[in-house]
């Protein structure tokens, strides 16, 4: 089964790359808040509370048997878990931050550019799934968008595989989105 | 009585004592065997056997054990066997250390959410409704059993798809559910490009595996949907106050499973296993530091090294355990 093997390396590999990409904007949001490197430390226990916290920190576990010993609770262990009332600047929860949808311009220039490609997909569908392609396009590049848009547009198709011209054109189509 | 009889009595009475006392350790640390429950699926078709419109559970219990945790599955949870039981023995292990332990089966790539309307991708003919199946159906099945304890709730744990499930479970849910695990989980799915990163995870096994894809927009809408961000731990954290908390995730650096022999077998451990757990690692991260910033403790357990796999999720079971996490 080598083009078996073969197809799941590349998709494994795009899942990679993806990832890659994912990461690399998990650590620049827009806040420009960077993902904590470490808040407990390499290898450690802990218990985290902002303020009167207790961490305690022990090796990591270096041998399954070890880690996963049942032994018995520690119940003398500091108990950590008070209220803690610090103030914090967190956005308000009645207030939706949701990823927009596609403005009108985009949307109907997009959607003109898909009905002319050779693929089948219904509007809706095309619009979310655009949203994505343009995404993993701007991150990860054209080759691994059309990998991503051609098993989206396939799933969307009962399994059918869409023609490459028609998934190529739904992706320089998807531009428009991000 | 004589000073010979008193001493025989004596002697009697301390060996009797020495047994009683062997006899209740062993009383203490005897593994419970399964039990197989079948419970109400909300509508949704039967899920695993059991007949009409039901959706099977298996249980580990005593009824000395102070706290139950329900145990939810993984991305590929099949309708046969959670992978909590096919892979590791944390279920009879940790109800003989007093915490009894429910896994629901089925939920293959639901994420436990009641989803906006039924899977075109494969053609499913009815909606998923597993967020109903564990607040509803499951917690009146635990209650059934008088699983609530001390405490008056129960404590829930998922892994990768369903870790950030068991904090919204947990949070949306706090008259049954006062503790919440997440170990590997996706917890920050506002993150931008976490919702294509969703639906690639749910096409992927159609390509990888041969099981079906599924449609991540029949789940929760488009990206734009609010419901995106109803489901998303990190843009909900200010509602896990009051909550025990426990976050765990590997780093993506191979661990001890990752032995020349294993990789060789299946490469797929690391291919797969590192990026995924890169990513887990990278959203634990973000919503660890979102709820301290909110002042919301918690537990942490951040090994050094890890993939996405099964060991490393029964060790963080354990460590949790080890922390506390389940006491009433």
């Amino acid at each position: 089964m080598p083009d078996r093997a073969g197809r799941r390396l590349a998709v494994s590999l795009a899942g990679v790359a993806l990832a890659a990409g994912l990461l690399t904007a998990c650590g620049d949001d827009d806040n420009g808040a960077a993902a904590p490197s470490s808040s407990a430390g390499v290898g450690s226990t802990s218990t985290t509370a902002p303020s009167g916290s207790t961490t305690t920190s022990s090796a990591a576990p270096s041998k399954p048997a070890e880690s996963s010993e049942p032994t018995q609770e520690e119940t003398s262990k500091p108990v950590t878990e008070q209220p803690v009332t610090s103030p914090t600047d967190l956005p308000d929860q009645t207030d939706p931050e949701t990823v927009p949808a596609p403005a009108g311009g985009a949307r109907g220039k997009f959607l003109d550019k898909v009905h002319k490609a050779d693929v089948t997909v219904d509007d809706e569908y095309a619009l979310s799934l655009g949203t994505s392609v343009c995404d993993v396009r701007k991150r990860n590049g054209q080759k691994t968008a059309e990998q991503y848009a051609a098993a989206a547009l396939k799933a969307a198709n009962n399994g059918k595989e869409q023609p490459a011209a028609g998934v190529r054109d739904f992706v320089a189509a998807s531009a428009v989105l991000c | 009585m004589s000073f010979k009889s008193r001493l025989v009595k004596g002697a009697a009475a301390a060996v009797a004592a020495v047994m009683a006392t062997g006899l209740m350790a062993g009383a203490a640390e005897a593994k419970p065997s399964a039990q197989t429950w079948f419970i109400d699926s909300c509508g949704m078709p039967s899920q695993s056997g059991g007949g009409h419109n039901k959706v099977k559970v298996r249980a580990w219990t005593r009824p000395q054990n102070r706290k139950t945790v329900v145990l939810l599955d993984g991305l590929r949870a099949t309708n046969n066997k959670s992978g909590w039981e096919d892979r590791t023995t944390v279920g009879p292990d940790l109800a003989a250390k007093g915490v009894n332990v429910v896994q629901p089966v089925g939920g293959y790539m639901s994420f436990y959410t009641d989803w906006n309307t039924p899977d075109n991708f494969s053609n499913q003919g009815y909606r998923y409704r597993w967020n109903c199946v564990i607040t509803k159906s499951l917690v009146r099945a635990m209650d059934g059993h008088g699983l609530r304890g001390p405490s008056g709730h129960y404590a829930i744990m998922g892994l990768s798809m369903s870790g950030g499930s068991a904090l919204m479970i947990a949070a949306n849910n706090r008259r049954n559910f006062d503790a919440a695990g997440s170990l590997s989980g996706l917890p920050a799915l506002s993150v931008p490009g976490m919702h294509t990163a969703i639906r690639a995870a749910m096409l992927f096994p159609a390509l990888d595996g041969g099981t079906p894809a599924m449609n991540a927009d029949a789940m929760w809408g488009p990206p734009w949907n609010v419901r995106w961000y109803e489901n998303d731990p990190l843009a909900q954290v200010g509602r896990f106050h009051g909550l025990k908390l426990f976050l765990s995730t590997g780093s993506g650096i191979p661990g001890y499973t990752a032995t020349p022999q294993a990789l060789l077998n299946n490469p797929m451990l690391l291919i797969q296993g590192a990026p995924l757990e890169l990513l887990a690692s990278s959203q634990t991260h973000l919503f660890d530091l979102a709820t301290t910033v909110a002042g919301i403790p918690h537990k942490t357990y951040y090994p050094v090294t890890g993939l996405h796999d099964w060991e490393y999720w029964r060790d963080a079971v354990w460590n949790a355990y080890h922390q506390g996490f389940f006491r009433a």
